[in-house]
């Protein structure tokens, strides 16, 4: 395993939303970079509904949006590692980041995935997941949250 | 503190990238409002590195320059990075104790030389005396280590067990002895350098003691993992160096080639008799070896864990080389023949003798030198950590707990540079001179400490309380007799100026603890009590010189403040009074004037009389003068505006019921 990791990791993305999970893959990611001492880029995507402009000024007003690069950035700090953070606004979360991954000429696309049922009990994968597994062309890492306990089986 | 910090003015820039699809671009923003704060909780932001910079160019210059010289700046979650292995902190925290190797055997030579040469036989024996006392102490001390892991200096130790005044005694001792063990070193260490370079360097002495400690200063403000890095090889290259020499030097008396001393000029003849009084000063004299053996007590916070451990470890290690190294250059000096010289130290003299002066005889007494000079910085690894606990318990200024950039207390490390340069000076860098004032606060500090070591384990009675407090009072024992031998051996040539500086320090330690103490009564905000809104009415009053853009600035804000404003213009012509009194009324309604003609022409003392008056009339409100201040430019605009304001500040500041504030005023182009 840590073969596979010195052949392939010299650049990540990390794919952050807010959603407690973050913290988590920054933390893996950290660790798995420190070896290689890859660059990590953690991104994360405002959606801009079609209502408004791609460029409308609204990841920069949201303080949200902010917070959620200023923890990710306390949690690689934490780790005792530097990591880049990009703020993107786009229609679609899963083309941005597949489309950044490409530009930075990333080796891995790490994700975060909530354990989500949806209504009727099936498993909730989302779109951005499949997106990126059909067309990123760097590899893809999603890290699943554990189940919680009333989900188990 | 809001949640996050306003935001820059105007849109954030963007860039607009394109994607694999048309209907796939997206925006990049540039996060600008966030260079130097980052949001870490809510109600919390924590500062970047941009976020300490100056905002002046002379204080970005400043910080640029810090940079280049200190290194860049370590934030509080580096600390745990600074911390020493073992083998670092022996080079940090022993330097001290094993220098003295150097001058220990030369400082017992001296004082017996002044008995004939017959006497100087006697080293040895006094040296078996003192290697004796430094085995007592070390395990003594590494008692105290194991009871206080947290770091347990003697004013630790004392204060906690004995009282805050054994406590204070301690640390003024220790502070005393710190300020002495740099001079003394640094002295020692260019004697050391004027031993292989004598011509060119003796008249140079004073100058080059202050180089060096201005050095060491400098390398201590860069950190103590820095130092300890830079520290570390002269310091093992000296043990090295030194454990080369006796092997040798004995190899060769085995061997029957007994190197031999030749070329020396004696220091003086025979002036005294060998009495009592003599050999207890060699003894006082050879006892400077032990000092800085506590160093590593009271540093054991900066130890990687288990810091008990390794402290106790390393204080053994040290103690082993000290007593090794110390029998036997006092033991190859009485076999060679070395003789106490004004021209060449006594360890030159060994050296020169086993190795003769090649290259050999230059890395050992240059190695002499770099750890001599490198002796002053165990003390500048423990005065700013003593000072800094001083401080932290209100007994030294708040600024000594503070740490710098590079977690260094930088404030404790200049003022012990400052302060060992200023000892050195009128002594004009002779070791000598210095040695008589040396080692007597180290002898009262580790009594004190280990009095209260015994006090400790009676109070505690842990397993093995008997044995541990029996140990720790032969120690406290030991060392008070060397300190009461010092005392009066040393007494009339010098050491009664460390006598009186010692309480002189107690003093003024009480005393700042005291004003500490009364300004935090004046301060003290109950737990308990809710602070209630504002009910006093505010009477605001604004100097009004004449019409200006920041004199009605200041105005338009005191009417912010308060609906009973005044404008104060001081004049000795009323008629030009009047004329701007009415062009007042006209462009500032409801806004009362007052005109106070000054016949005399001053204008401060009339006016801060006439607000003086104003707030005693009306003891119900508070009485605020806001001052406009116009912002310069230039530093020398400071010259040419705002000098009354200044006055007027000044003359009112403290007074009753009056609250001064300034109002600034930037010119816009």
């Amino acid at each position: 395993m840590p073969e596979l990791h010195k052949s392939v990791f010299q650049r990540a993305v990390v794919a952050v939303n807010g959603g407690p999970s973050d913290a988590r893959i920054v933390r893996a990611a950290c660790e798995l970079a420190r070896s290689t001492k890859a660059h990590l880029t953690a991104v994360h995507v405002v959606e801009i509904g079609w209502s408004l402009p791609l460029d409308a000024d609204v990841a920069s007003r949201s303080e949200d949006a902010q917070r959620v690069l200023d923890l990710v950035e306390a949690a690689a700090e934490a780790a005792g590692y530097g990591i880049e953070t990009v703020l993107l606004q786009a229609r679609d979360v899963g083309a941005a980041l597949v489309d950044e991954a490409t530009e930075r000429d990333a080796d891995v696309l790490i994700l975060g995935l909530p354990y989500r049922k949806r209504f009727g009990g099936d498993f909730a994968i989302g779109r951005t997941v499949p997106y990126a597994f059909k067309n990123a062309r760097c590899a893809v890492w999603v890290v699943r949250e554990p189940m919680g306990e009333e989900s188990a089986p | 503190m809001t949640d996050q910090p306003p935001a820059s003015p105007g849109p954030a820039p963007k860039r607009e990238l394109s994607g694999r699809k048309v209907a796939d671009r997206r925006v990049r923003v540039e996060q600008r409002q966030q260079r130097r704060f980052r949001y870490a909780g809510p109600g919390v932001v924590t500062a970047r590195p941009s976020a300490h910079e100056s905002m002046t160019p002379a204080g970005q210059i400043g910080a640029l320059v810090r940079r280049l010289v200190f290194g860049r700046p370590l934030s509080t979650e580096e600390e745990g990075e600074q911390r020493l292995s073992k083998v670092k902190a022996l080079a940090v925290f022993s330097s001290d104790a094993l220098s003295s190797v150097a001058y220990a055997t030369e400082a017992i030579l001296f004082t017996l030389a002044l008995a004939g040469s017959t006497a100087l036989g006697l080293a040895m024996p006094i040296s078996i005396a003192i290697v004796t006392i430094l085995a007592i102490v070390t395990i003594s001390y590494r008692q105290t280590i194991r009871a206080y892991p947290n770091g347990g200096g003697s004013y630790i130790v004392a204060k906690e067990n004995l009282g805050t005044l054994a406590g204070l005694i301690a640390a003024a001792a220790l502070l005393t002895d710190y300020v002495l063990t740099v001079s003394v070193s640094v002295a020692a260490g260019v004697a050391a350098l004027i031993s292989a370079f004598p011509v060119h360097l003796l008249e140079h002495r004073t100058v080059l003691s202050i180089v060096f400690i201005g050095l060491v200063m400098l390398i201590n403000l860069r950190g103590m993992r820095e130092s300890s890095t830079i520290f570390a090889v002269p310091t093992y290259l000296f043990v090295g160096g030194v454990f080369g020499l006796i092997v040798v030097g004995f190899a060769r008396i085995a061997l029957g080639m007994p190197p031999r001393v030749e070329d020396v000029a004696p220091l003086h003849q025979a002036t005294q008799s060998l009495g009592l009084l003599l050999i207890l000063r060699a003894f006082a004299d050879g006892c400077s070896a032990m000092t800085g053996v506590e160093a590593i007590s009271n540093g054991v916070p900066a130890f990687k864990p288990d810091e008990s451990r390794n402290a106790r470890a390393t204080i053994v290690w040290m103690a082993a080389l000290l007593g090794i190294m110390f029998l036997g250059i006092s033991a190859l000096a009485g076999l060679v023949g070395a003789l106490p010289s004004e021209h060449e130290t006594i360890l030159s003299q060994v050296t020169r003798a086993t190795f003769g002066t090649g290259p050999i005889y230059f890395v050992i007494t240059l190695s002499t030198t770099g750890i001599l000079v490198l002796a002053a910085n165990t003390s500048f690894a423990d005065f700013p950590r003593l000072a800094s606990l001083l401080a932290r318990d209100g007994f030294m200024p708040a600024r000594f707990a503070f740490r710098g950039e590079r977690l260094a207390f930088s404030a404790g490390i200049v003022a012990l540079a400052v302060l060992a340069a200023l000892v050195i000076i009128p002594f004009h860098g002779r070791v000598d001179a210095l040695i008589p004032l040396y080692a007597i606060g180290v002898f009262t500090s580790f009594t004190l400490s280990q009095a209260g070591m015994v006090r400790h384990w009676r109070r505690e009675r842990g397993p093995g309380w008997r044995r541990s407090s029996i140990v720790n009072a032969v120690g406290a024992v030991a060392t008070a007799i060397v300190a009461i031998i010092f005392t009066v051996a040393k007494f009339s040539l010098g050491a009664w100026v460390v006598i009186i500086v010692i309480p002189i320090l107690v003093a003024a330690m009480r005393f700042i603890a005291h004003e500490y103490k009364r300004a935090e009564l004046e301060l003290h905000v109950r737990p308990e009590s809710v602070i209630p809104a504002p009910g006093r009415r505010q009477n605001v009053y604004v100097p009004f010189p004449a019409m200006r853009r920041d004199v009605v600035r200041a105005l338009r804000f005191a009417r912010t403040m308060s609906d009973h404003v005044t404008a104060v213009h001081v004049t000795d012509d009323v008629e030009a009074g009047e004329r701007l009194r009415e062009r007042f009324e006209r462009q500032i309604p409801d806004v009362a004037f007052v005109i106070v003609e000054s016949p005399y022409r001053a204008l401060i003392a009339p006016l801060s009389h006439y607000l003086r008056m104003v707030a005693a009339e009306n003891a119900e409100a508070i009485t605020v003068v806001l001052l406009p201040e116009y912002v310069y430019r230039h530093w020398w605009e400071r010259f040419l505006y705002n000098q009354n304001a200044h006055r007027i500040r000044a003359a009112l500041l403290g007074q009753p019921n009056i609250l001064v504030a300034n109002v600034p005023y930037r010119a816009e182009g």
